[in-house]
């Protein structure tokens, strides 16, 4: 019998739906879904790139505040919809937790944790996540095991409040007051003191070992640990003021606020300053953030944001033709990871900067490997260090190995993956994604075919239907980058001929030509679509929900104040903290 | 970070405990000993392998009787010994269909192939995980006494997107399978290995916990919450409520493994159970759990996933010492995304890959056949099916699915058959969809339809009703 089946079946088969890229081959704001998309190194891709969460799944890193029913902003920008029970992220349960008992951790409690989906891009959007699945396995788990290691006698000293007398009641109950209010982020009801407060007595008995004193705090961690409000945050503040809008309470905002800037828990000053009223006026939601921006722990939820942002979990699976780049491994990979983290760092905490250095800066931080990919003079070692780079060849994060050689094939560059990765997450104009059963190989070079951009211009500037997205929207962004070979690495001739890196693009509205990648990143530093996109992906993040209509008007709102002073990035923060939408609630319904 | 067993052990006896207090806490609610599933009841057993086998050597030379000598020569020779309890059915195409044929439906064909195979459901456009229950899950639910679900395994690294799911609880909620097989035993164990004293106590504290959370849960249900925040505590509550199992069997078959064979699982280490040279030590892990589950009746159906989607590792061992993952080989290509070079030898390679398979599912039906139960033993009772992500893995081809039945589900399901079901026409025609195969396994362990037999599954509009042709 015959089994054979043509292999052009497949190609046969296809009969997509015609999908526009816009007008003159702009916009793309028309809410494509991504159901067939796959954009790492596409369909075939292998065990590992497609594994990145924020790749396929519901991309809606378009700006749905653009089209749809117009939003009358006369009233001011008004709050926007929000659950009231937020859970942590994954990341935020390990910072908290290690500030809630004052411990280092290792490994982190939730490297066992079941993963939250990315939506539009983030994995922290309050309504997906929820505890499903084997989740609240995990969380019993964890917490077992963080009560066990907080009674252990060093670390029990740490966070207990007095000195136990007696059968130690009475410190007890002071433990459950001051640890409740630091675990719940907001002092105890009566209610709860009592419940709490009866683990003491019933913990003794319940372990196999410690004395009955830890044992009793033990059981108190371990259950405040699995509480509700311990594992979301919760605002029931439901009183609506003159203008129909719920004022959040001062413990709400204090959340609303550590969890913005510091990705964990309010500290004691911030608890107090909500016990105070402090936070009732913009003025003090503003001292505060400025003095939780001014510490350390800042950085976290930066890089956590710049890390999905720019797809950096891609370097994980990275793979590189190891006869073309023998300097390749995992080394170098999680050094590119580490090089824009603290270039981000550097930008946003060091220089105080804008979103323009992000994009331009031609500084970088460098281990040896690292600079021989760039190909630096002088002695480098295993320590990063900060490092001048020619700033006609290099500018900011986009000129950087981490998106270079995430976004490129094995042995080549790809202007389809870079070129794609600029309209959707740089400019926020995501062109529909590819259709079905397209075949993903580029013509071989012949003697009119020589670069890889003679490669993509011959495979989909020639056929109409798919030239409408590539010639000008996904291509040009991406032949900027020609420059830079499939690790990052400069290059002038791509195949024996020059590269030419110049092009002409379009993003709604705005066109752009440029000469090269340099040029290009200099532009979109400066303009508007590139602020308002990273603003957009800031609001994503940093509220933890997609963008709403209603939102058009605090993002309007918030882009004019920005781009008036200059689009720094850590002001840009401070305003996310003052926004209505941010201290309050909607009425609902 | 996982909780091991010697440290509840080590102190045991260090502390007194006041028992009367313990038992005023309730415990004994909080340890079942209900049977999830009766003994003697039939299973479902889904072992489901990626990215397609090599079609020209997996099947028998031609349809019929099947004996050990048909076998012979194909990459089913491992299970040459159980022909007689083996049925394969061949022409079945996958719906919703893979190559862009179901024009609505969205995904590539890797996403369709693991997302739809159980569950013969479209997948989501925005999440591409599937609208509906998958056939293990769905078993479960009406099997197992408690509603509990499905055992959920898989083998080696995987996609934690769509790409690595084939099991749902129900429109886009894929279930996570455990890839650990010390926290699968631990999970399944519950603290039945413990000794007795530290069980009481962990059960209490459990408990206590349990109740407390869910009270606070209650109040703040009282609340203004929305709907959405409602259901939210609904899952969750759910989702620990489920965590109350912790004795299960059917107190014939002990569920506990031999203590040596508990210790190796103990000592593999966490970090290391998703890469490529565990692939081997894990799945026979997983495989042992997982049959000593169905065995003792703490769950009536079960899946172990191999690999994943468009994944899969590099094999070098029992033979085989290849250069390239499972994917890349089975497009022939060095790279994943077919932009590389031929693979020399690859079809052969692939051979070995699926012979290797079909060693494993031996261990499966070796495992499950040591199981006495009544006359016969407990792969007697169950329908132990072995699914494939695609069938041709080059061609990314829905078409002639790969498919093997071992075990009769109690007598339901012809056996030592090599049956095809569309005579030798071209698979183009497409007369057989696989969700009626789904249908007819639901049927042969015993699900029904208020009482009645199931004759829909999947997504509306599908064919209905089981195949006629593989039922004894």
């Amino acid at each position: 019998m015959s089994r054979h089946l043509p292999r052009y079946l497949a190609a046969l088969a296809l009969i997509a739906p015609a999908i526009a890229c816009g007008g003159g081959g702009g916009g793309g704001t028309d809410g494509p879904t991504a159901g067939t998309e796959n954009p790492g190194p596409s369909e075939g891709s292998a065990g590992t790139d497609t594994s990145d969460p924020t790749e396929g799944g519901t991309d809606t890193s378009a700006d749905p505040t653009d089209g749809g029913e117009p939003v009358k902003c006369d009233e001011g920008p008004q709050p926007g919809p929000m659950p009231r029970l937020v859970r942590l992220t994954h990341q935020q349960y390990d910072l908290t937790v290690a500030d809630l008992l004052k411990l280092n951790l290792d490994p982190l409690p939730s490297a066992e944790f079941l993963a939250d989906p990315a939506v539009a891009g983030f994995d922290n959007n309050a309504a997906q996540m929820v505890v499903k699945d084997r989740l609240g396995r995990d969380y019993r788990r964890a917490a077992e095991r963080l009560a066990a290691e907080a009674v252990a006698p060093a670390a029990l000293a740490a966070i207990l409040p007095c000195q136990p007398e007696g059968d130690g009641s009475q410190c007890a109950a002071q433990f459950v007051a001051e640890f409740g209010r630091r675990a719940f982020r907001r002092p105890l009801t009566p209610a709860e003191q009592t419940t709490y407060s009866g683990l003491f007595t019933q913990g003794p008995g319940l372990y196999p070992e410690g004395t009955a004193f830890e044992q009793g705090i033990r059981f108190i961690i371990e259950a405040m640990l699995q509480s509700g409000h311990f594992l979301y945050r919760v605002e029931l503040s439901d009183s609506a003021d003159s203008d129909q809008v719920i004022p959040l309470g001062g413990y709400e905002l204090a959340s609303r606020l550590s969890y913005l800037l510091w990705g964990s828990m309010p500290d004691d000053l911030l608890l107090t300053a909500a016990g105070a009223g402090e936070l009732d006026t913009p003025e003090g939601v503003e001292a505060h953030a400025r003095r939780l921006l001014d510490s350390p722990k800042a950085e976290a939820p930066v890089a956590d944001f710049h890390r999905q942002w720019l797809e950096l979990d891609k370097v994980d699976n990275l793979q590189k033709n190891g006869d073309l780049y023998p300097e390749f491994n995992k080394a170098l990979a999680g050094a590119m990871r580490e090089e824009t983290q603290r270039f981000v760092r550097h930008v946003v905490f060091e220089l105080e900067g804008d979103y323009a250095a992000l994009l331009t800066a031609p500084v970088t931080f460098v281990n040896a490997e690292l600079a021989a990919l760039y190909g630096l003079e002088g002695q480098y070692g295993a320590e990063f260090t900060e490092a001048a780079l020619d700033p006609q060849k290099r500018a900011g994060i986009l000129t950087q190995p981490s998106f270079l050689a995430t976004h490129a094939y094995q042995s080549s560059s790809s202007p389809i993956f870079r070129g794609a990765f600029m309209q959707k997450q740089i400019l926020c104009t995501p062109p529909p994604p590819p259709p079905g059963g397209i075949d993903p190989n580029l013509p071989a070079p012949s003697d009119d075919i020589v670069t890889t951009r003679d490669q993509v211009e011959a495979h989909t500037e020639q056929d109409p239907y798919c030239a409408g997205c590539h010639k000008s929207v996904i291509n040009p962004p991406g032949f900027a980058f020609e420059h830079y070979d499939a690790l990052g690495k400069w290059r002038d001739l791509d195949n024996g001929a020059p590269v030419d890196a110049s092009g002409e693009s379009v993003s709604g509205a705005w066109v752009f030509a440029f000469t090269d990648a340099v040029d290009m990143v200099g532009q979109i530093g400066e303009s508007a679509n590139g602020t308002r996109c990273y603003l957009t992906n800031w609001f994503r993040y940093g509220y933890g929900r997609d963008v709403a209509p209603i939102d058009r008007c605090t993002i309007d709102a918030l882009d004019a104040e920005l781009a008036a002073s200059g689009y720094n990035i850590k002001e840009l923060l401070v305003s996310l903290t003052l926004t209505r939408t941010f201290r309050f609630r909607a009425v609902e319904e | 970070m996982t909780m091991r067993r010697r440290n509840f052990l080590r102190g045991a006896c260090g502390v007194a405990v006041a028992l009367p207090f313990l038992e005023s806490l309730g415990w004994r609610r909080f340890i079942k000993t209900a049977r999830a599933a009766d003994p003697g009841g039939k299973r479902l057993v889904v072992f489901f392998m990626c990215n397609g086998v090599n079609m020209e050597t997996f099947f028998p030379a031609a349809a019929g009787p099947l004996t050990a000598a048909s076998l012979m020569g194909t990459s089913l020779e491992p299970i040459a010994d159980y022909a007689s309890k083996l049925l394969i059915p061949r022409g079945m195409h996958m719906v919703p269909k893979g190559w862009g044929q179901d024009a609505d439906t969205p995904g590539d064909d890797h996403a369709k192939g693991m997302g739809h195979k159980l569950t013969a459901e479209a997948l989501d456009p925005g999440t591409l995980y599937a609208r509906g229950i998958s056939v293990d899950q769905f078993a479960a639910q009406k099997l197992n006494a408690d509603g509990g679900p499905a055992m959920t395994l898989s083998v080696g690294w995987r996609h934690s997107n769509w790409l690595g799911h084939i099991s749902y609880s129900g429109n886009n909620t894929p279930v996570t399978p455990e890839g650990n097989p010390w926290l699968t035993y631990q999970d399944l164990m519950g603290l039945g290995g413990l000794d007795e004293m530290v069980k009481m106590q962990i059960a209490a504290r459990r408990q206590s916990v349990l109740d407390l959370v869910e009270d606070e849960f209650k109040s703040l249900k009282a609340k203004n919450l929305s709907q959405a925040d409602a259901q939210k505590l609904e899952m969750h509550a759910d989702s620990i409520r489920d965590l109350e199992v912790g004795m299960v069997g059917n107190g014939l078959i002990e569920c506990a493994l031999d203590p040596a064979r508990a210790a190796e699982i103990e000592a593999i280490d966490p970090d290391s159970v998703m890469e490529d040279w565990q692939f081997k030590t894990i799945g026979l892990m997983q495989l042992d759990i997982l049959a000593m589950a169905i065995a003792c009746g703490a769950t009536s159906a079960g899946s172990i996933q191999w690999g994943s989607g468009s994944g899969g590792p590099i094999y070098k061992w029992d033979g085989m010492n290849h250069e390239f993952n499972h994917h890349k080989l089975s497009h022939g290509n060095t790279k994943d995304d077919n932009s590389g070079e031929e693979v020399a030898g690859y079809h052969e390679m692939l051979t070995q890959i699926d012979r290797w398979h079909a060693e494993q599912y031996r261990h499966l039906l070796d495992r499950l056949a040591s199981y006495s139960e009544g006359d016969g033993t407990v792969l007697d009772n169950s329908a132990v099916v072995w699914f494939n992500e695609l069938s041709d893995g080059k061609d990314h081809s829905y078409l002639d699915l790969p498919v093997v039945i071992a075990g009769g589900a109690g007598g339901y399901l012809k056996q030592g058959h090599y049956i095809d079901l569309i005579n030798g026409q071209d698979p183009w025609v497409q007369t057989h969809p696989h969700n009626r195969l789904l249908i007819t396994l639901l049927n042969a362990v015993g699900c029904t339809d208020n009482g009645a037999p199931i004759t829909q599954f999947g997504r509306a509009g599908l064919e209905q009703g089981e195949f006629a042709e593989l039922l004894a």
